[in-house]
């Protein structure tokens, strides 16, 4: 289970970053959704973590999961999709300000 | 005494500036006052030198998030304050005149700025860091709305700056969470004693490490940094470059135990030598005012990286302040001229600075700080770093740090001659619309700080020690 999640995150990245850098200016704030949604995944995976103390008290002995990491993870959930829809709307501002798609277009400030 | 108001008052200010839709003389005076009020609660934290903690809905440490004022978050909270309170004077004089500070593509309100002081305050406040990360992408968030209020191709270069910081945000959400994972505590005190030196720390460390160095803008990648400021406002740049780019510093001086800090030595060294020579560089051939200095505040984090990589803390501290100060002076008086003679291009400002003798000393005074020389605020700050440097034995970078600013020099040099002393003998010609815009009373008050700070350095000296021993125990 804990690979499947690994690999999972490891997928969402590389899509991720390959989105980021495309051509196409819809695509960067979709690569920037798919690797929040790999970083979400990451934060959950840490209640998997077997080799730390308890976070409160130790009640008893079975494996258990941390329940932190679901509030860290509802938080960092909202502040992505905040996020991304601010990215999705300024990129839709820019696009019509520029009436093109292309980011090869958007030449003004070179870095 | 509290910290509380510190985060109170920027809310309650932010609440107020969206409650007045578009009056923007009322909202920059709602600025101005919690400001003002900030920059007074924290120098009444820093004389009182408690370390004032407050205890979020009453849980104890481990178990609840807490805010606490030690040293190094008072050094930062004042710098902080005191740059805001020189934007927001900036701000209020201009709407003032003319009831609006620039034609804007972005938000109808001035809310960006409380925003960033709410967040900022929080995050240097905060003792927990996924607290510290909420803060983060808050003042994340509010960076990109200021820089869209600009009047230059604001839509484009705040595009390219929020993905580049969103890229970051991202590299430090994962960074907070492995650290969760290895130390099983959100708070940054208690979370040092569960670390060892194993690779999953040297990982987390690297994540955090990409994390600051994007912010602090610092080659390679400084790239958003020059487009940033040149689309934003004046007093957006201000908090830009005195404000903002100081937390990415903040952030790896707070985690410099949980992160081993001396491991990365080498990589700060490198990084920080390699943003001084390419930030010079860029400066010297940009023609573009407000791109220069952009690129100035890239070479002058790079001095501040080489002093962490000699694990000066002390002297990297002051040397940000000082740089904050300086940048504040720079940008006011590059602001004044560039929008009264309607164009930031060197070649079109030649000239400028002749019937204008209250800038041309603040550009002066604030490039003087820059490359080190008495009796600014500059030259306390290059003393430690060149005395760091020979305490360290690297002389390497000690040499390096010197050619640094002979760079510095080079760029401030050409860009004051050519703004201020009429390199071609031409005059431009001011925009009409322009002329009762502008006073000098932010810059005034800026380049008097940096004077002041010069003269005056002992307590800021103390507090930058004080702040070092903090950050290196943790």
């Amino acid at each position: 289970m804990n690979a499947l999640l690994a690999i999972a995150i490891g997928v969402l990245v590389t899509a991720g970053t390959f989105q980021l850098l495309s051509r196409e200016l819809f695509r960067v704030p979709f690569g920037i959704y798919l690797l929040l949604n790999a970083s979400n995944l990451l934060v959950l995976s840490m209640a998997a973590s077997t080799d730390r103390a308890a976070p409160l008290a130790q009640i008893d002995r079975s494996p258990q999961a941390d329940p932190l990491v679901q509030a860290m993870v509802l938080t960092a959930i909202i502040i992505g999709f905040g996020i991304s829809t601010f990215l999705l709307m300024l990129t839709g501002r820019l696009a019509s300000r520029k009436g093109s798609l292309d980011t090869s277009d958007m030449r003004h400030w070179r870095g | 005494m509290s910290p509380i108001p510190l985060v109170a008052v920027p809310l309650l200010a932010l609440l107020g500036v969206l409650a007045t839709g578009a009056r923007h003389r009322v909202q920059a005076l709602l600025i101005l006052i919690a400001a003002l009020s900030c920059l007074v609660w924290t120098i009444a934290l820093v004389v009182a030198e408690s370390v004032a903690t407050v205890n979020m809905g009453g849980w104890p440490t481990p178990l609840g998030i807490s805010l606490r004022a030690d040293a190094l978050s008072r050094l930062f909270l004042l710098v902080n304050s005191f740059v805001f309170v020189v934007a927001s004077i900036e701000l209020t004089t201009r709407t003032a005149r003319t009831g609006d500070d620039d034609p804007a593509e972005g938000p109808s309100s001035l809310s960006a700025y409380p925003a960033l002081l709410l967040a900022l305050d929080t995050m240097f406040l905060t003792a927990d860091f996924f607290d510290f990360y909420v803060f983060f992408e808050l003042m994340g968030i509010s960076a990109f709305l200021l820089v869209m209020r600009g009047s230059r191709e604001p839509l484009e270069a705040g595009w390219k700056f929020a993905v580049q910081s969103i890229v970051g945000s991202l590299s430090l959400l994962a960074g907070v969470s492995f650290l969760y994972g290895l130390t099983g505590t959100l708070d940054m005190e208690g979370a040092a004693d569960f670390l060892d030196r194993s690779p999953s720390v040297l990982w987390t460390a690297s994540l955090f490490l990409f994390a600051f160095l994007l912010k602090s803008s610092v080659f390679p990648f400084h790239w958003w940094q020059a487009d940033a400021h040149a689309a934003s406002t004046t007093p957006g740049s201000v908090v830009l470059a005195g404000a903002i780019i100081n937390s990415g510093i903040y952030g790896i001086m707070r985690f410099w135990p949980l992160l081993y800090g001396e491991a990365f030595g080498w990589l700060l060294g490198a990084v920080g030598i390699a943003s001084m020579f390419v930030g010079a560089l860029a400066a010297v051939r940009s023609d573009d005012a407000k791109r220069v200095l952009g690129y100035s505040s890239t070479s002058q984090l790079g001095f501040v990286l080489l002093a962490l990589s000699w694990s000066a803390h002390a002297v990297a501290a002051f040397f940000l302040v000082a740089h904050a100060m300086a940048k504040s002076a720079l940008f006011l008086a590059t602001g004044f001229v560039g929008e009264r003679f309607g164009t930031y291009s060197l070649r079109g400002l030649s000239g400028a600075g002749l019937r204008h003798p209250v800038p041309a000393y603040t550009y002066l005074l604030g490039f003087g700080s820059l490359v080190g020389l008495p009796p600014t605020v500059g030259f306390v700050g290059k003393v430690g770093l060149f005395g760091a440097g020979l305490e360290s034995g690297d002389w390497g970078g000690l040499a390096l740090a010197g050619f640094g600013s002979l760079a510095t020099l080079g760029y401030g040099l050409r860009a004051y001659q050519t703004m201020f002393m009429g390199g071609d003998g031409s005059h431009p010609e001011p925009v009409p619309e322009a002329r009762a815009r502008f006073s000098h009373v932010a810059m005034v008050v800026a380049v008097l700080a940096v004077v002041a700070a010069g003269v005056l350095a002992e307590p800021l000296w103390q507090l930058s020690e004080a702040a070092a021993a903090v950050g290196v125990q943790g």
